[in-house]
């Protein structure tokens, strides 16, 4: 009879439980290995060999079939490495397993050596998340992968160093001797290990009021100013005034790293909001994901958290465009030869760019034509520009200017706010699925949701008249306003946060102003 | 005789003196297509060479692939002998007697605005200050639909429903700087694009300084708004002078690299302009319907006697007008308003700026901003900097 033991695979961001099937037939000595794995997985023959030949055993001169059940889903990656060892092992009586029965509780992933030695492989979290979901009790990991296997409760994670070890538990010889304290990492919550403060931009109170209003409704942003005048800045500490993550959110994010093998400090949740900030060089695969085994690209590893697309107006309009429908949907798909894959993108999307083709729009020395410049911002699709709630102008600053002593707001204040204007966005949206901010709203909710007072109706119609706003940023305008509104904990809103939500969008008051037909 | 007109601006070596000349000798340019050797040397400055081309380019092929092409793309051809041939050009030999247009026919006339590409705030407001007075009483706007003042001459011309004409440095159907597509058809729409290059001519510094002659030509006042030291617009004004055109220069700062041509050319006896004032007294008056274009200079002192103000506002009347307006409303200006005003009194800031004297109290200062935005008091400068709009009173 074939031996049976438990291993996992991913797909997406999920694992699920694969079964290694081996069996020893008599017959001309070969290996085979079917269940659609790629060619990761037709290689650990070669290693489970030396592996075990290193380790004290023998591989048996017959003929081996090694079946990755299900069979019909392409299978890919060298932690099958570890329970084909071990069901070759049982296949050929080399070792006696104390509790025969009980070994189904038991779930395997590790890749070998050709020393023995077991080594760390990615999606860990995930594929052991997928154990406890199947019913599996117990699961040796590599011994650098425990602290992330950890990760997952109600289920016992064992870690190992090599396959000696391995099988002298299995067999009774020696108990289990690591045992860490389940659930230690998951405690420090909330501690920002970037040391990113807003407490250091110094000057900007405009900016950071819309940043806040950003952050509080989920507006995407886009920051138009020269060279050095601190976009990046701000926008890397955006991330520390969004409201901290659920610890669902948190599972999330960390499973996402642990598939993209980005999981440098295992031993614990990634707790901070991630931000992600893409060179205007990337790819559009680069951006999106895909690859050969189709990867999550940066939209998903900024899942829960903030893409900066620093330079956005470099960036190919192919990649920008390629965004619109993750922006829309929340995840994506993607889709290769070898598989399909599904990722959550669920993100804040911060842009920075300059204002003009020379960067110092507005100062002597610039001397880019009206045309220039429109044809410069252009590059921009209207479709993402529409996706823009907020631009805002920049200008550097001047510290001389600045009163003695001036300091910042601390993130910590600002992120008060934010959560605040959260919890009344979340009472607001429980009923609407799919909606958990502001800046989802459809014009239907747009009009089921925002009350303006008669004092901001005028003051919108007003700003219409003057400034020939566009049709569409009608709508924006009212949720912008919206947001302030929550900020200030109103129901209604009132003419003051009409007022600042018509501030925010410096390039279409820019649009407006210039001389071009 | 169109298909021969243009067969004759096309023969190599054969200019629009040579042109002109013939025609004065011959009834037509079919005739000086079909004539021989020895009529053609019986004509006035044709010598042996000129002659000899003339015959041995004597074939309409290309002539008809450049009238088809006109016919498809819709573009018209003027030649001397049209009665809309401005009187300008017929008293410069070295005009050119065919030219190519699109849009429609070209008013006779004009101002024409010129500048350097790389222009600055300054050039910009005056081009623009210029081009819309211009627009306002009917006088066409001229200018090459280069980038910088060119554009903004077009441009601020157009917004104020005026006619304008864009010489162009190559054919009537190219693009030229690319940024200038749209611009380009919104001439064609309502005014004229211009040009001595057969359709199809890629634009080409080269051929800038025939076009600006031509330009120079065309004008009855030229306004050299900005320019560098080699600049192509300061040529321009050059060839102005030589054709006795009326020629005026914005006066600059003597630090700024694109005022060097402008005050370099005030010494030369540009005149200094310092109003579009000046643009409507010396003398241009309705181009609109009047078909005999070039009115006298008697006349034209009758009619701005007769009219003294032009009927249209001025800027100065209707800013005047609007501060008035605005006055009742400053005493019921909010605390927070007035502190925004007095601040802004020394110099424009950017929000940020304005913000850090506000910091206590800030949902009142973006409501403040508004109102005062709204009102007109505020205006932005380019890079999203706030300043008071220009109070009109200190320039009256």
């Amino acid at each position: 009879m074939a031996s049976i033991i438990k291993s996992f695979a991913l797909t997406g961001v999920n694992g699920y439980l694969v079964e290694v099937e081996i069996k020893t037939i008599s017959g001309k000595p070969s290996v085979t290995i079917v269940g659609l794995g790629d060619a990761s997985v037709r290689e650990s023959s070669e290693r489970i060999q030396a592996s075990l030949h290193e380790s004290g055993f023998e591989f048996p001169k017959m003929k081996v079939v090694i079946n990755l059940a299900p069979g019909s889903i392409k299978k890919s990656g060298s932690h099958f490495d570890l329970a084909m060892a071990l069901g070759l092992l049982l296949q050929s009586e080399q070792i006696v397993i104390q509790d025969p029965e009980r070994l189904h509780v038991f779930g395997f992933l590790g890749e070998l050596s050709l020393n023995g030695v077991i080594k760390p492989c990615r999606g860990v979290l995930p594929m052991v998340e997928a154990a406890r979901n199947a019913g599996v009790e117990k699961i040796i990991v590599p011994r650098d992968n425990l602290k992330e296997a950890m990760l997952v409760n109600g289920v016992e994670v064992l870690g190992f160093e090599n396959l000696k070890e391995v099988v002298s538990f299995l067999s009774g010889e020696k108990d289990y001797s690591h045992v860490l304290e389940q659930g230690q990492a998951t405690t420090n919550r909330g501690n920002h290990a970037s040391g990113n403060d807003f407490k250091d931009v110094i000057g900007q109170d405009a900016l950071m009021q819309y940043i806040v209003v950003a952050a509080a409704g989920g507006h995407n942003l886009l920051m138009i100013g020269s060279p050095g005048c601190g976009k990046s800045m701000a926008a890397s500490r955006i991330p520390t005034i969004l409201p901290a993550m659920s610890e669902e959110e948190s599972l999330e994010v960390t499973k996402i790293y642990s598939i993209a093998g980005l999981l440098q400090n295992s031993d614990s949740l990634i707790l901070e909001r991630p931000f992600r900030a893409p060179h205007h060089n990337a790819s559009t695969n680069a951006l999106v994901g895909g690859g050969n085994r189709a990867i999550p690209g940066e939209i998903t590893l900024a899942h829960n958290g903030v893409l900066f697309l620093d330079e956005i107006a470099e960036f190919s309009k192919k990649s920008l465009e390629t965004l619109r429908q993750p922006m829309e949907d929340n995840f994506i798909t993607i889709s290769r030869v070898n598989q399909t894959n599904t990722y959550p993108c669920n993100f804040m999307l911060v842009a920075a760019m300059n204002p003009c083709p020379c960067g110092y729009y507005g100062d002597s020395k610039c001397h880019c034509s009206d045309y220039k410049v429109l044809q410069y911002r252009q590059k921009i699709s209207g479709p993402i520009m529409d996706r823009m709630d907020i631009q805002k102008n920049l200008q550097p600053v001047n510290f001389l200017d600045l009163p003695v002593g001036a300091e910042g707001y601390s993130s910590a204040e600002l992120r008060e706010k934010v959560e605040l204007a959260r919890a009344v966005q979340y009472e607001r949206f429980k009923k609407v699925p799919g909606i958990n901010c502001n800046a989802q709203m459809s014009p239907a909710q747009v009009k089921e949701f925002c009350f303006l007072d008669n004092e901001a109706m005028e003051l919108l119609r007003k700003a219409y008249e003057r400034f020939h706003y566009s049709a569409r940023s009608y709508h924006k305008f009212i949720k912008l306003a919206r947001t302030l509104a929550d900020l200030d904990g109103s129901m209604q809103i009132r003419r003051r946060d009409m007022a600042a939500a018509l501030l925010a969008r410096d390039l279409e008051r820019d649009r407006a102003g210039m001389m071009v037909v | 005789m169109l298909l021969y007109f243009l067969w004759l601006s096309l023969v190599k070596g054969i200019g629009p003196v040579a042109v002109k000349r013939l025609l004065a000798h011959f009834s037509g340019p079919e005739e000086i297509y079909e004539a021989e050797l020895e009529d053609l040397l019986r004509v006035e400055g044709i010598g042996k060479v000129a002659a000899t081309s003339l015959v041995e380019a004597r074939s309409l092929r290309e002539a008809s692939t450049i009238l088809e092409r006109c016919q498809k793309k819709n573009i018209r051809i003027l030649t001397c002998l049209d009665e809309d041939y401005p009187d300008s050009l017929h008293d410069i030999p070295r005009a050119p007697a065919l030219l190519y247009y699109s849009g429609i026919a070209p008013k006779k006339g004009g101002v024409a605005l010129v500048g350097s590409r790389k222009c600055s705030a300054y050039g910009k407001e005056v081009a623009c200050e210029a081009a819309s007075y211009l627009a306002r009483h009917n006088v066409p706007v001229l200018s090459g639909m280069a980038a910088g003042i060119d554009g903004y001459a077009h441009t601020a011309c157009l917004k104020a429903g005026g006619y304008t004409i864009a010489f162009l440095g190559g054919g009537v159907d190219t693009v030229y700087p690319s940024e200038h597509r749209e611009l380009k058809e919104k001439i064609a729409a309502s005014g004229t694009l211009l040009s001595f290059f057969p359709p199809g001519t890629p634009a080409h510094p080269s051929r800038f300084p025939s076009r600006n002659f031509l330009m120079a030509a065309w004008a009855d006042t030229i306004l050299l708004v900005e320019a560098g030291k080699k600049s192509g617009a300061l040529l321009i004004a050059e060839y102005g002078m030589k054709l006795s055109k009326k020629v005026m220069a914005v006066p600059g700062s003597i630090y700024s690299g694109q005022s060097v041509g402008t005050n370099a050319l005030l010494g030369r006896g540009a005149e200094v302009y310092c109003s579009p004032e000046q643009l409507y007294c010396s003398g241009l008056l309705t181009y609109g319907d009047d078909k005999s274009g070039f009115s006298s200079a008697n006349a034209r002192a009758k009619k701005t006697e007769i009219h003294g103000q032009p009927e249209d506002v001025t800027p100065q009347k209707s800013l005047m007008s609007r501060t008035k307006k605005l006055q009742p409303d400053a005493g019921k200006r909010s605390a927070s308003e007035s502190d925004i005003l007095q601040l802004l009194e020394t110099s424009p800031m950017s929000m940020d700026q304005l913000a850090l004297h506000f910091r206590d109290n800030r949902s009142s200062f973006f409501e403040a901003l508004t109102m005062l935005e709204l009102d007109g008091l505020l205006k932005r400068l380019p890079g999203g900097i706030i300043s008071l709009t220009r109070q009109i009173d200190e320039k009256i």
